[in-house]
């Protein structure tokens, strides 16, 4: 019968900071949004993060990649009224993702001090949990 | 004839950069822009003094003065990277210059909160860029040179440095005279539809007692 309990009892997590001993930290739930217009980078920065997460074994939920949106400007070429209506088109494209984690503030604090690339803007927001 | 497409917007996704490279939310994204803009503008204006300045002291017998090819911007959050590249820099090598560039700029810019970096790289090949030759061909003209002699004395410079294909085009009162026109020497190929094809090129206001002549000057750098 025991064999049996220990073959049914489900996988244990381990080494989750906070959950096991006496003294729990408050864990927050903290949404970082990472926007650019610029894809390589910001894939990048997100890799990072992800990386950076894992090692310190913090529950993740993945870069959530929301779609992009595509600015317009359409204008005349012309500086005058004349000749043929030949219309310029313009469009920045912003890339936003999404990653979601669980853990104190200070330690994404040391997480989102390391990756700087220049042109992705990082947001981070904290809410209790 | 049609209309000619400028060669560094046509080509901004692939050979060429964008000068500014930070993001901002759409609703911020003009004070940025401003921002950028004072930037320059204040940049440009602390060289033209400064020029000024030296020319009262000496002749300036010499071309080789200051040339701004471009002034890359980066935001952070908390700094601004300005990296000046400069064809040759005489002023900008000392330190003194450098901070009091970077208090015009504090003054200008003034928000408390964000750090100035100012740096500054020299160009490598200095007439490859088309600003470099736009500013020598300005001196020419200056002094009364004729105006071919100065584009083939261009031409000539761009010689030495490892160039595939120049265009350099002068439009308005060439010497003066009543009728404008415009004038051009072609050396080279100047793929112009071929997106790989990394193209310099630079549109230069000179002013004259008789107006204003327009240089543009293609290079022809390397493909892909």
């Amino acid at each position: 019968m025991a064999a049996a309990d220990v073959a049914y009892a489900p996988p244990m997590k381990s080494g989750k900071p906070g959950y096991e001993g006496g003294v729990l930290e408050p864990q927050h739930r903290i949404r970082i949004t990472l926007s650019s217009r610029n894809v390589k980078n910001l894939e990048k920065v997100c890799g990072d993060l992800v990386t950076g997460a894992k090692g310190k074994k913090l529950r993740l939920k993945g870069p959530v990649r929301i779609p992009t949106k595509v600015l317009h400007i359409t204008t005349r070429k012309s500086p005058c009224g004349e000749g043929t209506n030949t219309w310029d088109r313009f469009e920045m494209r912003i890339h936003k993702r999404v990653i979601d984690l669980v853990s104190t503030p200070d330690v994404v604090k040391q997480i989102t001090s390391i990756t700087i690339e220049p042109g992705v803007e990082v947001e981070v927001t904290i809410s209790d949990a | 004839m049609g209309q000619k497409i400028n060669p560094l917007g046509f080509r901004l996704g692939t050979t060429q950069n964008h000068h500014s490279f930070w993001f901002a939310q759409p609703k911020n994204y003009s004070e940025g822009l401003q921002e950028d803009k004072k930037i320059r503008n204040c940049i440009k204006n602390y060289i033209q003094k400064n020029r000024k300045k030296g020319s009262n002291k000496k002749i300036e017998s010499d071309s080789s003065s200051e040339v701004i090819t471009h002034i890359e911007i980066q935001k952070e959050l908390d700094t601004i990277h300005v990296i000046i590249h400069i064809g040759f820099p005489n002023l900008l090598k000392k330190k003194e210059a450098i901070e009091e560039l970077e208090k015009d700029l504090q003054k200008e810019v003034n928000s408390i909160n964000q750090r100035l970096n100012i740096a500054i790289e020299k160009v490598k090949e200095p007439y490859r860029q088309p600003n470099i030759l736009a500013e020598y061909i300005a001196f020419q003209l200056k002094n009364r040179v004729s105006f071919r002699k100065a584009m083939k004395k261009a031409i000539e410079l761009t010689k030495k440095a490892d160039i595939k294909g120049v265009k350099i085009k002068i439009a308005g009162r060439l010497a003066g005279k009543e009728i404008a026109r415009a004038e051009c020497i072609k050396k080279g190929r100047l793929p112009l539809q071929t997106i790989r094809a990394k193209i310099d090129y630079c549109c230069y206001p000179i002013r004259t007692i008789y107006g204003v002549l327009g240089v543009k000057i293609w290079i022809f750098v390397e493909e892909e």
